[in-house]
């Protein structure tokens, strides 16, 4: 990488540092995790730098990150599940103010892969073809994962006005 | 929910602070460094891509002359040809695969395909090749358009960075200077129109030669030129197209450095599955004898193949068995969405049963699940396919018998592809 090059760098990160952050914590829901996601897809973009156009550098930023944040999940699937032995049963727990139906919780509901559809088509404003080609999947599966997953957010809040803890918004 | 109160919902969930970065620019550069350097150092040497050569040689039959060549064009001989000097290194010709096989979709796109001949004394590539000396791969063939009758000369050079500014560079490739009326900056990429330059037709009249230039921000430079041969001696093609074909070369080995970088997280490498692959066969069907020439590497089924979804990759291997010809197959599917568990809707979807004669689903574990699949398309295929939700894959090992029975049941199949990954 030329000095030039690295400045480019320097300067995309100093600029696009947050947006990117923003963007992993709505994939994933927490602030450390994504930090962590958002470095690492930094360092591996450090070494593609010079092979990416400045136009499309958020793209493939945002792919990195992203993909960054799934890789971590499926390596993670197994051992959640099993320790979940009994899921929750879509509805949110009423009670204390702690336990009100907040939009970290009710996305937390939603699997890595289903929310992370969501973030990219209404947080990204990305296109089904441009997510899915940033999923690495057919424009079918992004389709049929927004779908669940606005289904089962429908659910949440549905239920939460039921129960009297009312949606926020 | 609709879209509108999704993003109330992620501007709400946004509403918690940030914490402060615990890393600076400084620290994300230096790590960069590291990484870059270690990358560098593991990549000396290996062959990440070789299924990649192995892939376009599949897809095109037409163009590397497998299975027959094509016939020579008028005036030409194809029996002098000579074949390079020496072989590519495994990098080079996967690399070399892949932007043919991009060339030649593109090509297709604009109504053309490739006249597969050379004249006589000339080395047959058969597509790009690498050439060390000024550096890059070269692409030089005879382009036909069949609906207009043109025919041109295609040379497409994807050139190594160097130093220096890249549009310079490219200007200068071009002969800009010389011919600086016909340099036209559009987009990114250098167009150009040019007469004269492969001399005079058939009809007496200069022939038209087009061009585009376009890099990649290291400095790789990809130069297409399209030059008007005999026949009608024009060109329908435009420099746009040809810019547009420059621009897919580029996005082409960005998006192959990108794959290289995600297919890194997979729990093995294909080399990996190939060995287990004849390992198993071996422990598992000691009497078979598996065919090791050509060498097992994975290759792209195609879209008329019902093996799997998007990213489905087989490799297959011809075997006797019990004294009976049969092919064994060894299949891996990356899983779309591995967070979302699995279960036997999502294992049957992955084994395609909906286009299977008959499949049934077994459970192996919590997060492993198998279907055999049963096939009959002028013989039988059995495939013992696992949906490993705990990897994120699908890995399956088939075969393929002309007749009713294979000399390989489901249990033998179970047995091979649990030894596998």
């Amino acid at each position: 990488m030329t000095p030039q090059q690295e400045t480019e760098f320097r300067e995309y990160v100093e600029a696009r540092r947050g947006t990117l952050l923003r963007t992993a914590f709505l994939v994933c829901g927490d602030w450390h995790r994504a930090e962590d996601a958002v470095q690492t897809s930094l360092v591996k973009l450090y070494g593609k730098w010079p092979r990416t156009r400045l136009e499309t550098a958020d793209a493939y930023a945002r792919r990195i990150v992203v993909n960054v944040l799934i890789d971590e999940s499926r390596r993670g699937w197994f051992r959640r599940e099993r320790s979940h032995a009994a899921p929750p049963d879509g509805s949110v727990e009423a009670g204390t103010p702690e336990d009100r139906l907040t939009a970290v919780s009710a996305l937390a509901e939603l699997p890595p892969r289903q929310r992370a559809t969501l973030v990219l088509r209404f947080w990204e404003d990305l296109s089904v073809e441009e997510t899915a080609r940033m999923l690495r999947c057919s424009p079918g599966t992004v389709k049929s994962q927004t779908a669940r997953g606005l289904q089962t957010l429908r659910g949440l809040y549905e239920t939460a006005d039921l129960t009297g803890q009312g949606a926020e918004s | 929910m609709n879209p509108h109160r999704m993003r109330e919902l992620f501007h709400d969930a946004l509403t918690a602070p940030a914490p402060t970065p615990p890393s600076s620019t400084d620290d994300i550069v230096a790590a960069g460094r590291r990484s870059h350097r270690r990358r560098r150092a593991a990549q000396a040497g290996s062959g990440t891509l070789a299924a990649a050569a192995a892939l376009a040689l599949a897809a095109f039959p037409a163009v590397f002359g497998q299975g027959g060549a094509a016939p020579p064009a008028e005036g030409e001989e194809t029996t002098s040809c000579q074949t390079p000097p020496a072989a590519p290194t495994e990098e080079h010709a996967a690399a070399a695969a892949v932007y043919t096989e991009v060339l030649v979709d593109r090509l297709s796109d604009i109504g053309g395909t490739l006249d597969h001949s050379c004249a006589a004394g000339e080395v047959d590539y058969d597509g790009f090749h690498y050439e060390p000396h000024p550096g890059g791969y070269r692409f030089d063939e005879t382009a036909v358009f069949s609906e207009t009758g043109e025919r041109a000369r295609l040379t497409v050079d994807v050139l190594d960075p160097m130093l220096g500014p890249p549009m310079e560079r490219m200007e200068d490739l071009a002969g800009c200077s010389s011919i600086e009326e016909t340099c036209d900056w559009k987009d990114g990429v250098l167009l150009i129109e040019e007469e004269h330059r492969t001399g005079e037709g058939e009809t007496g009249e200069p022939l038209p030669g087009f061009g585009a230039l376009t890099g990649l921000g290291d400095g790789t430079i990809v130069h297409v030129r399209m030059d008007a041969l005999g026949g009608p001696g024009a060109l329908s093609t435009t420099p746009e197209q040809l810019g547009e074909l420059a621009r897919a070369l580029v996005d082409e080995i960005e998006s192959s450095a990108m794959e290289e970088e995600i297919d890194a997280s997979a729990p093995w490498s294909e080399e990996e599955l190939i060995e287990d692959f004849t390992e198993a066969v071996s422990a598992v069907l000691p009497e078979a004898a598996l065919e090791s020439e050509p060498p097992i590497v994975f290759v792209d089924p195609g879209e008329d193949q019902d093996y799997g979804e998007d990213r489905t990759a087989v490799a297959i291997a011809s075997a006797v068995v019990d004294g009976q010809e049969v092919e064994l197959f060894l299949q891996k599917t990356p899983v779309d969405s591995p967070g979302d568990g699995g279960g036997r809707e999502v294992a049957e979807h992955y084994a395609r049963c909906d286009h299977a004669a008959a499949c049934e689903f077994l459970e192996v574990d919590d997060s492993t699940s198998r279907v055999h699949r049963t096939a009959t398309r002028g013989g039988t295929e059995l495939t013992s396919l696992e949906f490993r939700a705990g990897d994120g894959w699908v890995l399956g090992v088939g075969v393929v018998f002309s007749g009713e029975t294979p000399p390989v049941d489901f249990a033998t199949l179970d047995a091979l592809v649990a030894r596998i990954g």
